[in-house]
């Protein structure tokens, strides 16, 4: 009734095939399921530093890419797979709620049908996903979880860290689509880290008693001179700082001799 | 004999009506008048009126609210002003006389620092603001009646 163990061997050797062969078919099964469609193609959008563009990928998927971004698109009639390379990129997906779209961003990936959200990749294992609208599937190697309207997810290393946000502060968040910068108590460190990443004129603090000024209010991307200009009556001097390593010109900020009264 | 100028894209070709190019010629002025007057009105100032409808409150709220209806660029000390509250506008107003308005009795003053751009601080700066505090520790807000 039992075989011998000799008899069993190549039995247990072809369901070890089988299995390997199932773990590596599955993962290509479904993204194959993503590009199966006939008249795919793959396209490359990029952004330089300050410049903002918006790309209509298939039918379904509009593309908003912040400065410096880079964006790989596999995009069909129906579907569409975009890989973020580097920087921001919002996405607004009109349709059904069945996923049209997939996103991946260093070690995240996220799905969504209908939806409006944003990725920002600051590095392959550190991304935020925002959603503006919908619901998003997030999927990064610790949790998969879905993120609702209003959610940032900050995804790190060391976890998932999730947020949520009022309308305003979304619609803050996301002012770079306008051209914009919104400000509502970020320190001056983390305001100039924004406006460095629109302009290669660079701001530098040079005095740290001014890095954790709170600074509140709106300013174009690109307007260096008028953010500088709006810090001398808070008691903040921008000073030529000469030229930076990458050739770009630095703008030395530092606190005022004499301050307002 | 006087030669007749023409732009290299407007010049006559042969058996065109004059007329007809001297039509096509101003309708690309005034294209372009309209597209110079679009650019300039894009770019709010604050010499300009606008209809204002702000309400009183938290000053990092209209304040807020003030760049949403103005287009001008405001920056200001957010700790310094979020215990700060503006009264409210309604009606037709330049930005300064608004935000003179909003600003009364508020403690805290403004600034153009070029046509497009406002700083709002408080009447006190940093080394008077604390030694305020000291002087009465217990009036975290006596600010606001200045």
């Amino acid at each position: 009734m039992f075989q011998s163990r000799r008899a069993r061997r190549p039995v247990l050797r072809a369901g070890i095939l089988v299995a390997t062969l199932a773990c590596f078919a599955s993962p290509m099964a479904l993204v194959g399921a993503w590009v199966k469609d006939n008249g795919a193609t793959t396209q490359v959008y990029s952004t330089t530093v300050g410049q903002l563009r918006e790309v209509t990928l298939g039918t379904t998927v509009v593309a908003n890419l912040n400065t410096a971004s880079l964006l790989k698109v596999f995009a069909t009639t129906e579907r569409c797979q975009a890989e973020i390379q580097r920087g921001e990129v919002l996405f607004e997906v009109a349709g059904g709620d069945h996923p049209l779209l997939r996103v991946t961003a260093g070690n995240v990936a996220v799905r969504a049908g209908a939806s409006a959200f944003a990725v920002r990749m600051h590095d392959s294992e550190h991304v935020d996903v925002l959603v503006r609208q919908g619901t998003v599937q997030l999927d990064a190697v610790q949790s998969s979880m879905v993120l609702s309207s209003h959610q940032i997810a900050r995804v790190s290393p060391s976890g998932v860290v999730l947020e949520t946000f009022p309308d305003a502060d979304v619609s803050r968040k996301l002012a770079w689509t306008t051209g914009h910068l919104s400000f509502s108590g970020e320190t001056l460190v983390e305001a100039i880290a924004e406006f460095n990443r629109y302009n290669e004129r660079q701001l530098v603090i040079a005095d740290p008693s001014i890095r954790g000024l709170t600074i509140g209010g709106k300013f174009p991307c690109k307007d260096v001179d008028g953010f500088v200009a709006a810090l001398r009556p808070i008691g903040v001097e921008g000073r030529d700082g000469g030229t930076s390593a990458s050739g770009g010109r630095l703008v030395r900020l530092v606190a005022s001799r004499s301050p307002p009264p | 004999m006087r030669r007749q100028w023409w732009p290299p894209e407007v010049r006559p070709a042969r058996g065109a009506s004059v007329n007809r190019l001297r039509r096509r010629l101003l309708g690309r002025v005034a294209v372009a008048a309209m597209v110079v007057l679009t650019c300039h009105s894009a770019g709010a100032s604050r010499a300009d009126k606008r209809e204002l409808n702000i309400e009183a409150g938290s000053a990092i709220i209209t304040l807020a609210e003030f760049v949403h209806q103005t287009g001008l660029q405001v920056l200001f000390e957010f700790d310094a002003v979020r215990d700060h509250n503006t009264r409210g506008v309604k009606g037709q107003f330049e930005a300064a006389e608004a935000l003179g308005l909003m600003l009364e009795g508020s403690g805290l003053v403004f600034e153009f620092v070029n046509e497009r751009t406002v700083t709002v601080r408080p009447r006190l700066g940093p080394a008077r603001r604390a030694a305020a505090k000291t002087a009465s520790p217990g009036e975290s807000s006596g600010l606001r009646s200045l």
